[in-house]
């Protein structure tokens, strides 16, 4: 196996951070760069275990290649190849990933799917739900701006209850690990707290609803 | 409560297309005449809508934050400047 230069250089940056912050704790002077990095150390470490990292490495390169001959910018890439890969994480929690070749070969052909759709062609290609292209008719405008101006009050207000709906409707856990995810006693009280969750988005629906009428 | 939860519960399992052709039956004759109840359901089908939008913008996140991480390695770095310049 390859070692990388960050596998090393990253835990040494890190341990030098930590050393430094003590130094200065000790003398009574504490920089706040020593806390930002190794928060920042985390974050890039949670990332580099991302089970989806190999997967990027490896494939995102060939799809920039294609999307560059048939004209398309860098940015433009990296939009259908994150469809793609939603594509590709959504059916395998679901469950409904059927690969007849590797992940790699599925999540190009995707990929192109996608970037292919987002130039008005490929409309054949049936997408999973809520990946058809947005309407541009005015009313479809509406509807999305509404969407969106709802989920950032619901976020605002409630970030932890997204991510319990998240964790159930969308990475379809268990009711245990949810509870243990969240620290609930057990299944029961996490199917509680789901519930209140739900029913605070369904009354800001209703709310907002009603507000528009 | 718990007659809620179960409620929210049926309510799920119709929207996700979980429930059995009976219970379909019965949910589908109550949504006809019970306003109240048809509400809800329209209610809850645009949370599961809300959940999926904030899920994906959520992961587009978590992609963004990979493909910043993968820059710093030299060999995918260089592999892009090569066929965007």
């Amino acid at each position: 196996m390859l070692i990388r230069d960050n596998d090393l250089l990253q835990p040494a940056i890190w341990l030098i951070a930590v050393g430094m912050k003590y130094f200065f704790a000790l003398s009574g002077d504490h920089p706040i760069f020593f806390d930002t990095y190794q928060k920042r150390y985390h974050t890039m470490n949670k990332e580099m275990e991302d089970p989806m990292i190999d997967l990027y490495r490896e494939s995102f390169p060939h799809f920039a290649r294609m999307v560059r001959r048939m004209g398309g910018s860098l940015e433009e890439a990296k939009d259908a190849f994150h469809d793609a890969l939603l594509i590709y994480i959504e059916k395998e929690r679901a469950g409904t990933l059927r690969l007849s070749r590797s992940p790699k070969a599925y999540v190009l052909g995707t990929a192109k799917i996608c970037w292919l759709r987002g130039r008005g062609g490929a409309s054949m290609v049936q997408l999973p739900d809520g990946f058809e292209a947005v309407g541009t008719d005015e009313e479809n405008e509406d509807v999305e701006e509404r969407e969106k101006s709802l989920l950032r009050s619901l976020v605002r207000s409630g970030r932890k209850c997204m991510e319990l709906l998240k964790a159930f409707y969308y990475e379809h856990c268990s009711m245990d690990d949810i509870a243990e995810r969240f620290g609930f006693s057990g299944r029961r009280s996490a199917t509680v707290q789901k519930y209140k969750c739900l029913e605070k988005v369904r009354e800001e629906i209703k709310s907002i609803q009603a507000y528009a009428q | 409560m718990r007659s809620e939860l179960n409620e929210a519960g049926l309510i799920d399992e119709w929207l996700l297309g979980r429930m059995g052709d009976e219970d379909g039956r019965h949910f589908e004759a109550r949504l006809l005449t019970d306003e109240a109840f048809a509400e809800k359901v329209e209610a809850q089908r645009m949370a599961h809508r809300l959940v999926r939008r904030y899920a994906r913008t959520e992961e587009k996140g978590r992609l963004e934050r990979i493909y910043r991480l993968l820059l710093h390695e030299p060999d995918f770095a260089n592999q892009l400047n090569t066929i965007f310049t």
